[in-house]
């Protein structure tokens, strides 16, 4: 065993050394623990971004917003801007549509239940992109099944165009985003406890009273954080637009990885950073909105 | 009569959520469905079942080489970042220091990036750089987009965690690193388990980065699958996705077991 | 090698003392010595040049209130923060600079800090491991541990299946069971309840005592501390204030802050009117009262009187002879207290009067009515304001 007695000695010399006084601000050891990490982003992530904003300027061997022009006025250009914002937003919308209620529906089910749902979001949402898109091609296909059912059940009375369309694309990204709404507000409803709703009953309060009242601003925060991860992830999604909507329908990460096919790095820089700003805007306006809800609690 | 209507209630809500399940699963679905059909084309199985599609996916060497690529990728990417993420994660939630917040949002935000965007800038980057290792240059940007996953998940266990531990395994005996190391590390394994694994499937998944950073020579297996998409039609592909859901399923099956699934909801 | 000749004589290796090297020749001084100890975080002074001497073998209570910087003491103490100034020395030998791993002090934490992915055994087993003690010895000494905090067959529970108090008696071993040099505790008691409280309080200074362990025991509960110490040091705001044994800090306190903290008196705000050698003439609101002490005709001071002091004017305690104050007071109300009734006059701003009678004599007395009492003047305390 080793006694204070033992081990002072040598240490005592040390002692002075250890502790300085006069010293005020003293680094604190656990701050150095994110200099790695940090480093490594600095280096292999801000660098590079701030590098393709750099060559975005860059155009005939001068600085110049030729590229910019091209994003924002060119027909095919402002017509991919158009498209990618569009096409999120309806997405994004249709997933608070179905993932809002769908969460709702969660909070109130059975433990059992809600374990059997949990699984059936978190698998589509953590299996491969590239296996959920080929899986809607093959829905989508004039004989696929959605046409065959719509079909048999007289709906339609022949094949409605789903593959390489608007509304398909939408339809199958609503689908492939949908877990990534229900997820975030399930885990804000399931915090509130379950007698607020009934506090609201007992106090007179109607079902949609007590929805626009009690249930939506308290859930609020979760949509905000869904919105945010469904627009930006739809907005910069390549495969799913390349895979369901074909080459008709240009889209702001189309187009950068077409510039980038045809070796014009500068306007492919020009679209990410307007793809960038896009997102970015979007994020922090849904982040202000989920902030003033929690703090007007 | 009010019975009634709370049994209509849970009916409703029911169906509601098998819907929104089918809605969400229906790719799957029809996957698992293709992958068994014995025609030669993408069909649902009409004709009768079939493994033989299973049979053909371990005889395409196409696949082995993509596979073993993206594995390594994968592996090797996610133990980079469990050691710079959980190390960051620790001085996040240990220090306060003028900026933090700024610092954990751009920490997080490659996760909210577009990946074509990541993709792009780093080939210029790379390239210029010199770096024109294609495996190099895949795994300098897998790190780059698993690190957020680590640092998110690490943190939120953490958040949980009590440093008083580490202060009683300090007096105890223990000089203070391995002090953190005796204390954090098996308290903080159910975390580390999710993170990896959420970390393993985003690197696993990834399309967008290798679509500018790889080669012919390294070719990650979703660029594999697109490119077989672009040039056959047979349901072999159907297989190949079947196989790589089920180690999706068995993947998040172990998470479950080991930290719930509810807290990955939250998380 | 202790563990071993301690087998081998077959003594509890706890109950052995530990030997002491005064090898340093200064066998008059204290055995833990905090001297001119000052800690600064972000400007502000959380210790302000603090000393304190504790024994061996002595049972030391830090008292104060919440954020007096109680806990900050102890982690200097125990190495677990640094100090700006100031030194810390064991048994002769200046340690201020160990870090915490070397210097075997067994700390019981607030929350107990238990290990919850290791088994009650594999807690108190802990510390033994760290310092690579024998590892043949190391399930005896679980063993005998566990045994000593009642906790035998305990051992392979989980730390969440235990009840606080039980929870509380791990923290306990698992502290002991390295054979610390001394024991800190941080409030081991607060989350409680009373009634288990009162028991564990008991238990552990028995148990402390057994093994004649020197002990730094840190609450903010006044009883707590008169009940379990050899002597009390009052923190407040970042320097203790008192520093002494329970009868004194409780009869002859230091300061102001030292007597308000343990127990509700009657404090009455009063002005020197004269001053004959130590007797000084007080004037109060209710009336003129004296009492001993040095201070300048003219100053403001404090009156402070313990409740038990206090007797209604003309009982038995009231004998002839006795240097006594007496003051006319007007009863407001009567606080049952068990045992004991609480009766409170009407006071004046932000003085308050209170005496404390016995439930048996209740009787006499009537709420809204006039009533005479008196006390010994040497109880009377003055404090400057
Ligand atoms: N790491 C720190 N950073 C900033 N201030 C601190 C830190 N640690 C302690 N303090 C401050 O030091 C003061 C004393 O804290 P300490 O924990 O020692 O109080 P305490 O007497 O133990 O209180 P309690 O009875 O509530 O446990 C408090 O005002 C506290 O806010
Ligand atoms: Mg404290």
């Amino acid at each position: 065993m080793t006694s204070v007695a033992e081990t002072v000695p040598g240490r005592a010399s040390t002692s002075v050394h250890e502790r300085r006084p006069g010293i005020r601000h003293r680094i604190d050891p656990w701050q150095l623990l994110v200099l790695p990490a940090s480093a490594y982003l600095l280096l292999a992530f801000a660098a590079p971004l701030a590098v393709m904003f750099a060559e975005s300027f860059h155009a005939g061997g001068g600085l110049s917003l030729a590229n910019y022009d091209r994003v924002l006025m060119d027909s095919r250009g402002l017509q991919a801007t158009a498209n990618t914002v569009r096409y999120a937003s309806w997405v994004t919308f249709g997933c608070v549509l179905l993932g809002v209620p769908t969460a709702m529906a969660m909070v109130r089910a059975s433990s059992r239940t809600q374990m059997i749902v949990l699984i059936g979001m978190l698998l589509p949402m953590s299996s491969s992109i590239v296996v959920k898109s080929f899986g809607w091609m093959i829905l989508f296909r004039r004989t696929g099944l959605i046409n065959e059912t719509l079909m048999w059940l007289g709906v339609v009375s022949a094949p409605v165009a789903l593959l390489f369309t608007e509304h398909g694309l939408i339809i199958a990204t609503i689908s492939l985003k949908l877990p990534l709404m229900v997820l975030p507000v399930f885990a804000v409803l399931s915090q509130i406890p379950g007698q607020l709703g009934d506090a609201a009953t007992t106090l007179g309060a109607g079902p949609v009273y007590r929805f626009r009242r009690v249930t939506l601003p308290l859930a609020l925060p979760g949509i905000a954080v869904g919105f945010a991860i469904v627009f930006s992830q739809t907005a910069a999604s390549y495969l799913i637009p390349t895979l369901l909507a074909g080459g008709r329908y240009p889209t702001l990460s189309k187009s950068i990885v077409e510039s980038y096919i045809v070796s014009n790095a500068a306007l492919g820089s020009a679209f990410s950073v307007v793809l960038l700003v896009t997102v970015g805007v979007v994020v922090w306006l849904s982040g202000r909105l989920g902030k003033d809800h929690q703090s007007a609690r | 009569m009010k019975r009634n209507l709370t049994l209509l209630k849970a009916f409703a809500r029911g169906l509601w959520l098998t819907l929104a399940l089918l809605i969400v699963n229906a790719p799957l679905i029809i996957v698992l469905l293709v992958s068994l059909s014995s025609s030669p084309i993408f069909d649902l199985p009409r004709e009768g079942l079939s493994l033989r599609w299973y049979a053909k996916v371990f005889q395409l060497d196409s696949i082995a080489g993509p596979l073993l690529t993206s594995l390594q990728l994968a592996l090797s990417a996610t133990a980079v970042s469990l050691v710079l993420g959980t190390a960051c994660a620790l001085g996040l939630s240990r220090s306060r220091f003028p900026g933090r917040d700024l610092l954990v949002t751009g920490v997080l935000s490659p996760m909210m990036l577009p990946g074509v965007v990541i993709g792009i800038a780093l080939l210029f980057y790379l390239r210029a750089l010199g770096i024109t290792n294609s495996f190099l240059s895949l795994f300098i940007a897998h790190v780059v987009i698993t690190l957020p996953y680590i640092v998110r998940i690490t943190l939120a266990g953490l958040s949980l965690f009590d440093f008083a531990l580490v202060d009683a395994a300090r007096t105890l005996g223990y000089p203070p690193v391995k002090a953190v190391i005796k204390v954090l590390v098996p308290n903080l394994a159910p975390s580390f388990v999710s993170a990896a694994v959420f970390a393993f499937l985003a690197s696993f998944d990834n399309y967008a980065i290798a679509l500018f950073v790889g080669d012919i020579y390294t070719v990650t297996l979703p660029i594999q699958i697109i490119n077989y998409l672009s040039v056959s039609t047979d349901p072999v592909v159907a297989a190949i996705a079947v196989i790589l859901l089920f180690g999706t399923l068995v993947s998040l099956l172990i998470t479950e077991r080991l930290v719930g699934l509810q807290r990955l909801a939250g998380g | 090698m202790l563990d071993t000749v301690a087998k081998l004589q077959g003594v509890s290796s706890i109950m052995q003392p530990q030997p002491i090297d005064r090898a340093g020749g200064q066998t008059s001084e204290a055995f833990l010595k905090l001297e001119g100890i000052t800690r600064r975080i972000e400007q502000q002074t959380i210790l302000d040049d603090v000393s304190l001497s504790v024994e061996e073998g002595q049972f030391i209570s830090l008292l104060g209130p919440s954020g007096c910087g109680k806990t900050t003491l102890l982690r200097v103490a125990s190495g677990l923060a640094p100090c700006d100034s100031g030194t810390v020395r064991l048994a002769g030998m200046d340690i201020t600079g160990v870090p915490a791993h070397k210097r075997n002090m067994g700390v019981v934490f607030q929350n107990y800090a238990l290990f919850p992915h290791l088994s009650v055994a594999e807690n108190v087993a802990f510390g033994l491991k760290a310092q690579r003690r024998d590892r043949a010895a190391i399930p005896s000494i679980v063993a005998e541990c566990l045994a000593m905090v009642q906790l035998a067959g305990f051992g392979d529970r989980r730390i969440s299946s235990l009840s606080g108090g039980q929870q509380q008696r791990v923290a306990v071993a698992r502290a002991l069971a390295v054979r610390p040099k001394l024991v800190l505790l941080d409030e081991p008691f607060s989350a409680l309840d009373r009634q288990l409280r009162e028991v564990m309080q008991i238990e552990l200074r028995r148990l402390l005592r057994s093994v004649n362990m020197t002990v730094i025991f840190v609450t903010h509960d006044q009883d707590e501390a008169l009940v379990m110490s050899d002597r009390i040091a009052v923190m407040n705001r970042g320097r203790i204030e008192d520093y002494s044994d329970p009868a004194s800090i409780y009869s002859r306190p230091k300061s102001l802050f030292a007597f308000d903290f343990v127990g509700l008196s009657t404090r009455m705000a009063a002005r020197v009117v004269a001053a004959d050698g130590d007797m000084l003439t007080l004037d109060t609101k209710y009336g003129s009262v004296r009492a001993k002490g040095r201070f300048y005709p003219g100053t403001s001071v404090i009156v402070g009187v313990r409740p038990e002091s206090i007797g209604p004017a003309g009982d038995k305690s009231d004998a002839a002879g006795e240097d006594r104050n007496r003051l006319k007071l007007w009863l407001t109300d009567i606080v049952f207290q068990g045992s004991k009734r609480h009766l409170h006059f009407a006071a004046q701003e932000s003085d308050r009067l209170v005496a404390e009678v016995n439930s048996a004599a209740i009787n006499m007395f009537e709420p809204d009515s006039e009533l005479s009492v008196s006390w010994r003047v040497q109880d009377t305390l003055v404090f400057p304001t």
